[in-house]
């Protein structure tokens, strides 16, 4: 039998339609991409034991574009998938018997479900695997009063320095109502202070600001100070800070806090002002003999200090990737609210249909 | 509002207590019932009238709704019931380790988790109503996750090693505040116990040795002569039960001494002030059962799954590979709820998906496995489609079990950013 140019052709599309679109197939598809998320960052893991590879910032760009594409080419088959069930429907007499179980007209909403949930899930995978080529979002612990102008992220070679557009402090911690308040400045201006809620991010300079948590770090430690002085105010400042305990007397800067100096001489700070130069303080008696503190400045306590977790990314919208959750969750809901099984005669004879179908436990090809 | 939790409650539980009647009629009213309350309470979280509570609410609520046909069905009912149980051990560990600063946040995350356990319940369900040789995979990986959390709990020792704790929880080996390490540092101690690892390894060995009975034993008669020997899994579960070990000495000093003077010298401070290092409880040691929940949890989930297999073989319950199909498929769809869940918790903590870490991309890795496993076995009449149908819903639990106790041995939760203390 003879077979014209353009016969043979669709013939081969034919063919290979039926050999491409294939749960196995997709599947396939899906398989190698999930083996590249899974293996993919075992790459990264350090040759030391350490905690944070779990959840440090990792970056590989290629294998990141390669399971979306794989993605992206099971999701198309997907469709191809769909549409074959959808061909299968259009073919059944809504009064056809199919041994007790829905058929027909009835059966389109879990499909939809399914196309619907299929939608979203490869739509936010995608997206998700896109955000992996760009810089990664970082926790930075910051105890209150440090300031820091530059946070550490991710780069696939190694971590690198990623500038603040303004130097970043956290000026206070309200550990019970989870509120921060930071203070955004440039050099030689006054700072903008923002309140942070846990839950709440701000977007600042295009970057975005997140209270991820409150650590009540025992290893930080500040002192509280204060002097013999009537007028004093008693203050409290960690490594790094000034701080003054007259309102008109010299401003010092913490240099160093130690629990237990030398292990018998108990809590010490090390401050140093213009006029006085570096000296120590310590909570218990001091060991020099006759030794003054300027001012008569005093340590009185070392207590915790906490420190807040800020999560520091590029302000990347999320909107996206929730319509795709939305999506989702309505095919979700389509899927599980009717049972659906379908059968019909295709081309190549008998063809059923099982979607969302736990009634019987009837064999089914 | 809190009434509003209350009719959700209320028509969940009656779906579950409707899902005991014969009736189908009445099931399906139930049905139709939650859905409709289940989208009044979603639109209630999208506009912000109910918390994230609600979201809870939700993923339970969808979970029964998932179960209902199943439960509803006669046939399968009385298999179906009998995975619920497995579902709560997982979960009963899960609950303990949210130790998250934002109160709101923690309730994301057990929506998360609860999704996600739910999943997995479905996948085992999946695994249940098909013959018992593909459940194998779920007890070794229990086995094997166990060991690896024995291995790798202290950075400092070889060999399976137990959290000490004393009278104040967990004992630690503390260098205070020094001059060039103003942090200290601190570090959980642990050691080992002979006889106790001893009583596990038994144990471990007495569950293997039922796993290869299963999986050798190709005569359906003798396997179902063999499968008596299940009935000793009580006895082994509750000799780990009775020998606790009630007093553990404190481990050799030295490693710790010695870790403490590297970390010193890398920070250019003088190695002597490691001398200073000590443990911070000394007296009444006994083994950490905070510590040790994980495995506990493991090991009678293990154990739970085999159980459940040797009734079944007794009973001689029949193959079911649509209904196992379906319930893969649900499975696999709350696996993807539990990561929307999860990036809807990053995102909303963080204000961005992640942190772009190794846990999230294995975690995306897990989803997007379970759906290519069920595809590949979705024409479960075909050859191969018939192997993975048979097998893969086993794998794929033990897959999800051996990485969650991956991230736990990080200190971390499956999907989850973030480092618990």
């Amino acid at each position: 039998m003879k077979t014209s140019k353009s016969n043979t052709s669709s013939i081969l599309i034919d063919r290979a339609w039926r050999l491409l679109v294939q749960p196995a197939t997709i599947g396939l598809l899906l398989l190698v991409a999930s083996l590249i998320l899974l293996v993919g960052p075992m790459n990264a893991i350090p040759s030391s034991v350490t905690y944070s590879w779990w959840t440090a910032g990792y970056q590989a760009e290629g294998m990141a574009r390669a399971a979306a594409s794989l993605l992206a080419m099971a999701g198309v088959l997907g469709i191809g998938l769909l549409f074959n069930r959808w061909n299968l429907v259009k073919g059944v007499p809504s009064d056809a018997p199919s041994d007790g179980a829905k058929s027909g007209k009835s059966t389109w909403i879990p499909a939809i479900g399914v196309a619907l949930m299929s939608l979203g899930a490869v739509g936010a995978a995608l997206l998700w695997m896109f955000a992996q080529t760009s810089i990664s979002a970082t926790n930075v612990s910051l105890p209150v009063g440090r300031t820091i102008e530059a946070y550490p992220a991710e780069s696939g070679t190694g971590f690198m320095r990623v500038m603040l557009p303004s130097r970043l402090k956290v000026r206070s911690l309200d550990i019970e109502a989870g509120v921060a308040e930071l203070e955004l400045s440039k050099v030689g201006e006054a700072g903008v202070v923002q309140p942070l809620e846990v839950g709440r991010p701000v977007d600042i300079e295009g970057m975005r600001y997140a209270l991820v948590g409150i650590e009540y770090d025992p290893r930080v430690v500040r002192g509280v100070f204060s002097s013999r002085d009537a007028d004093t105010i008693s203050a409290t400042a960690s490594l790094g800070d000034t701080f003054k305990v007259t309102v008109d007397g010299p401003e010092y800067k913490v240099t160093q806090v130690i629990r237990d100096y030398l292990n018998i001489l108990g809590p010490a700070v090390e401050v140093e002002s213009e006029t006085t130069g570096r000296f120590w303080l310590f909570q218990r008696a001091t060991p020099i003999k006759n030794f003054e503190t300027p001012n008569g400045l005093r340590l009185d306590t070392l207590e915790s200090a906490p420190v807040a977790i800020i999560g520091v990314s590029r302000g990347e919208p999320t909107e996206l990737f929730g319509a795709a959750g939305i999506v989702f969750l309505l095919g979700l809901g389509l899927f599980l609210a009717k049972r659906d099984r379908v059968f019909g005669k295709t081309k190549d004879g008998e063809g059923a249909w099982s979607l969302n179908e736990a009634h019987s436990l009837e064999e089914v090809s | 509002m809190k009434s509003l939790y209350f009719v959700i409650l209320v028509s969940i539980l009656g779906g579950f207590v409707s899902t005991v009647f014969r009736s189908e009629k009445l099931a399906k009213g139930a049905g139709i019932a939650i859905w409709i309350l289940l989208v009044a309470a979603f639109i209630a979280v999208q506009q912000g009238i109910l918390d994230s509570a609600g979201a809870v609410l939700l993923t339970v609520g969808l979970t029964a709704m998932a179960a209902f046909p199943i439960v509803a069905h006669e046939a399968v009912r009385k298999q179906a019931v009998w995975a619920l149980p497995m579902l709560l051990v997982p979960l009963a560990g899960l609950g303990t380790i949210t130790p998250l600063v934002d109160r709101n946040s923690v309730m994301l995350v057990v929506a998360a988790l609860a999704a996600t356990v739910a999943g997995l319940s479905m996948v085992l369900g999946a695994a249940v109503l098909r013959s018992p040789r593909g459940l194998m995979a779920v007890p070794v990986a229990t086995l094997a996750a166990v060991t690896l959390l024995g291995f790798t709990r202290s950075p400092l020792a070889t060999g399976f090693q137990l959290p000490l704790a004393g009278p104040d929880g967990p004992v630690y080996w503390e260098l205070a505040s020094v001059e060039g390490m103003p942090e200290g540092l601190r570090l959980l101690t642990t050691n080992t116990s002979e006889w106790f690892v001893g009583i596990l390894a038994f144990f471990a060995g007495f569950e293997l040795l039922l796993v290869f009975l299963v999986l050798l034993v190709r005569d359906e008669a003798k396997l179902k002569k063999a499968a008596h020997v299940f009935k000793g899994l009580p006895v082994a579960i509750s000799l780990i039960g009775l020998f606790r070990p009630d007093s553990l000495a404190l481990p050799d000093a030295q490693p710790y001494r010695d870790f403490t003077r590297l970390a010193l010298q890398t920070r250019q401070v003088d190695p002597i002030m490691a001398e200073s290092a000590r443990f911070l409880q000394t007296d009444g040691l006994t083994l950490d059962r905070v510590g040790m929940r994980p495995d506990f949890v493991l090991l009678a989930f293990g154990a739970l799954v085999l159980m459940f297999a040797g009734w079944k073989i007794l009973k001689e319950l029949p193959d079911a590979p649509l209904a196992s199909r379906d319930l893969f498929a649900r499975g696999v769809a709350f696996l993807w709820l539990g990561w929307f869940l999860t990036m809807f918790f990053q995102a909303s903590l963080m204000g961005s998906l992640g942190l772009h870490a190794p846990g999230e991309w294995i975690h995306l890795g897990l989803v997007i496995l379970s759906t290519s496993l069920l595809l590949l076995s979705w024409r479960h009449s075909t050859r191969i489609g018939s192997r993975f149908a048979a097998w893969s819903p086993g794998i794929l639990v033990a897959a999800w079990v051996l990485f969650a106790a991956v991230a736990w041995s990080y200190r971390s939760i499956l999907g989850f950013s973030v480092t618990l203390g």
